[in-house]
């Protein structure tokens, strides 16, 4: 007589991993075809449902050119306030935001790539400029007197806060908004993005909007 | 935490590969580029406990920068800020990753330049005294990777 346990390796074990193969096998193919039949994520992004007016505000770029309202027109612009002295949030974005320029190239809309200081005091156009342009050569790094830019950060709700660490060896830090802000090519403020940022996001998300706009 | 650093140095000296300190797997170490005028490097790695109780690191080093801090980006409502680590706990069974937008190594007075490609070592010690060297590399951050 066969034992209970030869039993249940002659036969229920065989069954067992087939059974097993098989439910695999249907996880798997539900996945694929859930993977194909699944809309795109929702937006990452907040985007207003109505974009909105900018109020007069006048910077400069790194090359010394007027940066105000007429300078956020005629293209799209992803605005991102940092600083050079940042050693982990501002790099980090901006090579997210150099990601997300690659990825656009082939949209066909003009798109345009700013950082805004936060520390106008230590970031001189010049250095702006290197900083800005290591990431992507047609990035544009923006500066101002802090009254001036708090005419454009004002408005926009962005906070940034010089915080004073004696013992830090590379001197202040300023804590800053870490979002990512869409103006749209009528210079208003359309949409903001806001952490984790990634490039993919950003990018489907901007595809989106600007088939919609 | 900069006092216990040259005994860092010692105890690796000292130590076999059979040392305490191998229940700890330190992995994935690089650093970023500086981009010109920053005079500041991010370092990043992974430390893995396999070991059954928690480790803690208590302090970095490196052989080519004046100071070495653990440090955490937080961002609360929006607002980024940094927050100095004393005391970083590997959990048992476990691990912690420094990584871009969370916790990192912030690698001060960097005494050659350190461009893509380059190497660097680091100096981990532990709260058990145990002290880890890791060898991280320079490179350009693609963008592409974060979460």
């Amino acid at each position: 007589m066969q034992s209970r346990y030869s039993f249940i390796r002659s036969r229920l074990l065989p069954g067992i991993v087939i059974a097993a193969l098989a439910i695999g096998a249907g996880i798997w193919a539900a996945r694929l075809l859930l993977d194909q039949a699944v809309p795109p994520d929702p937006l990452a992004a907040t985007r207003f449902p109505a974009a909105r007016a900018v109020q007069p505000f006048s910077l400069v770029d790194h090359t010394g050119k007027t940066f105000d309202n007429a300078a956020l027109t005629g293209h799209w612009s992803f605005v991102f306030f940092g600083y050079t002295h940042c050693p982990d949030v501002c790099p980090t974005t901006m090579a997210v935001l150099n990601s997300v320029s690659q990825r656009l190239q082939d949209t066909g809309e003009r798109v345009r790539f700013v950082m805004v200081t936060v520390d106008p005091e230590r970031d001189t156009p010049e250095k702006l400029g290197k900083f800005v342009t290591y990431f992507n050569g047609d990035f544009l790094g923006v500066t101002g007197s802090t009254e001036a830019l708090e005419q454009l950060t004002g408005q926009m709700g962005i906070m940034f806060m010089r915080v004073n660490e004696a013992e830090n060896p590379a001197g202040y830090l300023v804590d800053h908004t870490a979002s990512v802000f869409l103006f749209d090519p009528d210079g208003r403020y359309h949409a903001v993005f806001s952490p984790p940022l990634t490039a993919d996001n950003i990018a489907s998300d901007f595809r989106m909007m600007a088939r919609t706009y | 935490m900069k006092m216990r650093m040259p005994l860092c140095a010692l105890l690796l000296l000292a130590m076999s590969a059979a040392a305490a300190g191998e229940t700890l797997e330190i992995s994935d170490a690089w650093i970023r580029e500086a981009p010109p005028g920053a005079r500041v490097h991010a370092g990043y790695l992974q430390i893995t406990n396999h070991g059954s109780e928690d480790a803690e690191l208590t302090g970095v080093s490196g052989d080519d920068f004046g100071a070495v801090e653990i440090h955490r980006t937080v961002i609360e409502d929006g607002m980024a800020s940094m927050h100095i680590v004393p005391r970083l706990t590997i959990p048992s069974g476990g691990g912690v990753a420094l990584e871009p937008g969370r916790y990192h190594l912030m690698l001060f007075r960097p005494s050659r330049e350190l461009g893509a490609g380059a190497t660097s070592r680091l100096l981990l010690l532990f709260s058990n005294d145990s002290c880890r060297a890791v060898t991280a590399t320079v490179r350009r951050d693609s963008g592409d990777a974060h979460p």
